[in-house]
């Protein structure tokens, strides 16, 4: 009995060892292009580093301060802040939409045909960023572009500040849309057809079946899509760069790090910009790894 | 079936495998540096402009059996951010005029001075010279040793499409010759000729139509400011004089920022959605819906491509109820640097000094229509090319105030020059995003009251005297 | 039957009115082929566009259809710089080198978290899923120095060899498929001696085969639609992938727009994935549905 312990003991170290083994590449690979890379952008956010001269020096927390008080800095820096929160508002009217479409989708009239749209509505969740965003921009293009148009309008997209948010958030409910809708339709899924026999023997009408099971059932699927679309939506970057082409009003923090880190040289003030940006969306994971354990052990 | 899922899991592995093998051999041949005859050169341009270096490329190597050119164009806009990433810079580059200060600064531009004699530089426009000297020590541009070969100056002038123009005169009823007297390359339209002369044309459009034919598509900033006598900075500012004033957003600045927003607001002679840049201007150009744009000699080659445009230059308009004022637009400039690292040092220099200052190779750039020649022994090829505009002399007039292509009689006066793009004298380009940002996000775009335009764009002084501090800040902190 | 339709299925009967169900059906009918033709309308704007003339796709007098079909915007795209068929390979060859090496790397770990015994497991998952916190905007700076410092810039390399070592999404995924697999199945091999590596060969790795599937199309579109990563590294070189080319053509033509040759460029790089979701899309499908549920 004692040998075989020991003979257990070691085919367990043994285990232990392939398993770390296993394990290795993922992680020296996190190590290597996350871990330490973190701990650069960290080092260069403390300091006054011009890339011109290959120059650095130590400045504490001088790059943080700027972002926020130093009125050469911050208002940029805040735009890019506003901006991408105030498109962030596209992310739940996007659901909105996803939710609609997978409702029509499960109506009775689509039985035969659902498969064939669902195909078809997630066509633009596979096409790249860049071919949308010209598009796009081609069809909102004030003088000659399509929607214009159609609208009989002259509205100009690119040059108000509300209005270029708004043109970017209808392409991305337009790209999105897709993505929603089979996520709603797999929730769906999971809810027990028992629950829809029971209120059909209330005589429930399908409205009021679609708000008292069937949305409330898919909530952890609407949030997990609100939290992913939010951590999406504050790293947009295309959208600032090939879509508006850099106009202010559609400037996003990513696009802030990019023109201060790479087309201004600043990169110690967008080193810092990375690291608030990091630290928005560990908060935004943080309450999502709480409420949906929450309700996974409610469910 | 787990057998047919085992085999294609192998065969993926094995390919995956094969092809890293493959890149890695790829990847490890092709070092440059080691070979002493091979010279890297980076620059950029529309595809055009691409083909043309390719060709003076080819040209050069020709010329000099043995030396090879490893040349390397990336798009305009990413090319800095390259440039400035890369470790080992290429031996031989473009250097915009608007990123010079800032390199010249980091040391990374071989001094060229010793590489050339006096005569050879009297030979080439003096403005262009100057434009890349700095002085190390006492930081100012201007002075100092040379960092650059210029690779052009343009001049930015102001077209018209003749046959739209034509077209518009008899519509409105104008008189054919006063309107062509306006347009005299030697004799600059003040503000109010342009502005008139405009809304003339196109009295007959209905403003409220998008499809209407505009006067100008946008108008340059710079074009309007200089031609007032106004800049962003005072001379404080350009000479590094310390603690001083700098911003200038004073009454002549207001002023020329109220015209240029007015021609859209209060004359509708040009679009609202103006400020959205330059990106349609041609487009709109092109498709007769504006009769002016502005133009530089780089555009000649995509210009003569549509072989029906009848197209001819003038100065910019001036403000003549500022005494002080001339008609002065910007020339947009690029340089050749070499790096003061390169091995091959004397080898980079030369074809940068073939690139620039020979004719061999001037004819060609001239002859594509790419540029004004570098070389003042040159301006009559370029004056007498067989090719638009008519008025070419007027480019050459532009960047030159020494009458050099004979362009004035004795006791005419020459009021058309030019100066560089402010951008030219700062490190960084913030002050500058944050000004139009600020003019966006106030809505001067659609003010029509002048007095607005100017109690808001002074009220920014103190913002901009902040931004050009610390621009100056970091320049002196080297 | 796929799942989907299983849950179209659970649809009980309703009991509403015959003409009630008619003119709810028609309602539904024309909402979904409204949608319908505003996600087609895009993809058919672009190819209509991209065979029209310069100056056409820019008029203000507006035209559907172009009203001569040419097809230089097409002969054009031959002569970028790249050439679109060689941005085509170099992605592909990404593609190839990247997604069986990380897709092995990947399933291999994931078996190791979630059927062997390793000590501190949880500490190291999250260690891992850490990182997709983290923006890639953020590292992207002092990554692309590294890269710049070792000479690695317009080489595909630094698009390849990080993701060699695995995809931690894709890891994830795997973790919470093999909770699923029975372990039945590896004791059995646990006792007839075979090594865990060849456990995992010869019984995990197939059996795992539908999550494979549904993760490799998903890094496959991935890469393929990547465009941030390609134009920062790739730039000027020759190894230019496909969207990062379509970037370039996009802006080389700043000044003067050609929206019939964007148009082409980006009708013949949206081809290839379009064809391959289409014969692909139950895995897509499928996968979009998994991973909506897991987490």
């Amino acid at each position: 009995m004692n040998s075989s312990h020991v003979k257990k003991t070691d085919l367990h170290k043994s285990e232990r060892n392939m398993a770390r083994l296993f394990i290795a590449l993922p992680v020296i690979g996190f190590c290597i292009f996350t871990l330490v890379t973190l701990v650069f952008v960290f080092v260069f956010s403390l300091m006054d580093y011009n890339v011109y001269r290959e120059e650095y020096s130590f400045i504490g927390f001088q790059n943080f301060t700027d972002l926020f008080s130093n009125e050469i800095y911050s208002d940029a820096f805040f735009r890019a802040i506003g901006n991408t929160m105030f498109m962030l508002l596209g992310v739940p009217v996007g659901m909105v939409v996803g939710l609609g479409l997978s409702a029509l989708l499960q109506a009775k009239a689509m039985r035969k045909c659902s498969k064939v749209f669902q195909v078809l509505f997630y066509l633009p969740a596979v096409t790249s960023a860049v071919a949308i965003n010209l598009v796009f921009r081609y069809l909102f293009n004030p003088s000659y572009g399509l929607i214009n148009k159609m609208l009989g309008t002259e509205i100009l997209w690119f040059s108000n500040e509300w209005l270029i948010k708004i043109a970017i958030m209808i392409k991305n409910t337009w790209a999105g849309m897709g993505g929603t809708m089979i996520l709603c339709l797999a929730g769906m899924l999971s809810i027990p057809s028992s629950y829809y026999e029971a209120a059909d023997i209330d005589g429930a009408k399908p409205g009021r079946k679609f708000f008292s099971i069937t949305l409330p059932l898919i909530t952890p699927t609407l949030f997990y899509m609100l939290i992913t679309g939010i951590i999406g939506g504050l790293q947009s970057y295309a959208d600032a760069q090939v879509f508006a082409n850099g106009a202010s009003g559609a400037q996003t923090i990513v696009y802030f790090i990019w023109q201060y880190g790479i087309n201004q040289g600043k990169q110690g003030l967008a080193s810092a910009g990375s690291l608030v940006l990091a630290v928005f969306i560990m908060i935004v994971t943080f309450i999502q790894f709480k409420i949906s354990n929450k309700w996974v052990y409610e469910a | 079936m787990n057998k047919k899922i085992k085999s294609m899991i192998a065969k993926m592995l094995a390919l995956g495998m094969a092809s890293v093998m493959s890149l890695g051999a790829l990847a490890a041949c092709g070092d440059d540096d080691s070979d002493p005859n091979k010279i890297s050169f980076w620059y950029w341009g529309s595809p055009a402009e691409v083909n043309v270096y390719k060709q003076l490329i080819k040209q050069y190597e020709k010329e000099h059996p043995g030396i090879t050119i490893g040349d390397t164009h990336y798009e305009s806009n990413t090319y800095m951010n390259k440039f400035m990433a890369e470790k080992k810079k290429p031996d031989v580059f473009f250097m915009p005029d608007t990123d010079f200060l800032t390199w010249a600064d980091a040391g990374i531009m071989e001094p060229l001075d010793s590489y050339v004699t006096q005569a050879e530089l009297d030979n080439v426009w003096s403005k262009a010279i100057n434009e890349y000297r700095y002085d190390y020590g006492t930081k100012t541009l201007g002075t100092g040793k040379l960092y650059g070969f210029p690779k052009d100056l343009g001049p930015v002038c102001l077209t018209y499409n003749e046959t739209l123009l034509d077209q518009q005169i008899t519509k409105n009823g104008l008189n054919k010759d006063e309107v062509y007297e306006l347009l005299d390359p030697k004799d600059p339209m003040t503000w109010n000729e342009f502005r008139t002369l405009l809304k003339d044309l196109t009295k007959d459009q209905n403003k409220s139509d998008p499809n209407q034919i505009y006067g100008v598509p946008y108008y340059e900033l710079e074009a309007a400011l200089y031609s007032n006598n106004a800049n962003y900075f005072t001379d404080d500012f350009i000479n590094g004089v310390d603690n001083a004033t700098y911003a200038k957003l004073d009454d002549r600045f207001a002023e020329a920022l109220a015209f240029n927003i007015q021609l859209a607001t209060v004359d509708k002679v040009m679009p609202d959605s103006s400020r959205s840049g330059s990106t349609d201007a041609y487009t709109m150009f092109f498709n007769n819906h504006t009769i002016f744009t502005w133009m530089g000699p780089w555009d000649n080659a995509d210009f003569w491509g549509y072989k029906d445009l009848k197209y001819n230059i003038i100065p910019v308009p001036y403000n003549d109820e500022n005494g002080e004022a001339k008609s002065v637009t910007f020339a947009g400039s690029m340089c050749y640097g070499v790096s003061a690292k390169s091995k091959k040092k004397d080898k980079a220099v030369e074809f940068a000094k073939w690139i620039s200052m020979s004719e061999s190779c001037q004819k060609t750039a001239v002859k594509l229509g790419q540029q004004v020649p570098n070389l003042k022994s040159m301006v009559n090829d370029f004056v007498s090319l067989d090719a638009q505009p008519k008025n070419k002399s007027l480019f050459i007039d532009v960047i030159d105030d020494t009458n050099i292509a004979g362009i004035y009689e004795e006791g005419e006066t020459d009021m058309i020059t030019s100066k560089t793009r402010g951008l030219y004298y700062t490190y960084f380009s913030t002050w500058k995003d944050n000004l139009m940002t600020y003019v966006d996000t106030q809505k001067l775009w659609e003010e029509s009251d002048e007095n607005v335009i100017k109690t808001k764009i002074k009220a920014y002084q103190k913002d901009l005297q902040a931004a050009l501090k610390d621009d100056k800040k970091e320049l002196k902190k080297g | 039957m796929s799942p989907l339709s299983q849950a179209l299925t659970k649809k009980p009967s309703d009991k509403s009115s015959k003409a009630g169900r008619i003119i709810r059906g028609t309602i539904v009918w024309i909402l979904v082929l409204f949608v319908a033709f505003i996600t087609v309308f895009p993809y058919l704007w672009m190819l209509l566009t991209s065979f029209k003339e310069r100056l056409e796709a820019m008029s203000i007098d507006f035209t559907l259809f172009p009203e001569v079909f040419v097809f230089d915007s097409y002969k054009a795209l031959s002569d970028q710089d790249p050439s679109l068929i060689r941005a085509f390979f170099n992605t592909a060859l990404i593609e190839v080198a990247v997604i069986p090496i990380g897709t092995f790397v990947t399933a291999l770990a994931a078996f190791a978290f979630a059927k062997m015994r390793l000590p501190h497991k949880h500490f190291w998952l999250l260690f891992l899923m850490s990182g997709m916190m983290v923006p890639y905007a953020a590292l992207m700076l002092p990554q692309y120095r590294v890269f710049s410092e070792i000479g690695w810039v317009g080489t595909p390399w630094p698009l390849i060899i990080p993701g060699l070592f695995g995809n931690v999404s894709m890891l994830f995924f795997f973790v919470q498929y093999l909770k699923s697999i029975p372990t039945s199945l590896i004791e059995a091999g646990r006792v007839d001696g075979a090594s865990w590596f060849r456990i995992f060969l010869k019984i995990m790795l197939p059996s795992m085969f539908p999550a494979i599937a549904a993760q490799v199309v998903f890094w496959f579109l991935g890469i393929w639609n990547d465009y941030f990563a390609p134009s920062i590294y790739l730039s000027g070189s020759s190894w230019l992938t496909l969207q990062a080319l379509l970037a370039q053509i996009n802006d080389n033509m700043q000044r003067m727009p050609d929206y019939p040759l964007v148009m082409a460029g980006a009708v013949l790089s949206s081809i290839p994935i379009i064809v391959i979701y289409i014969a692909c899309q139950r895995y897509f499908v499928q996968s979009l549905a998994l991973t909506g549920m897991k987490d």
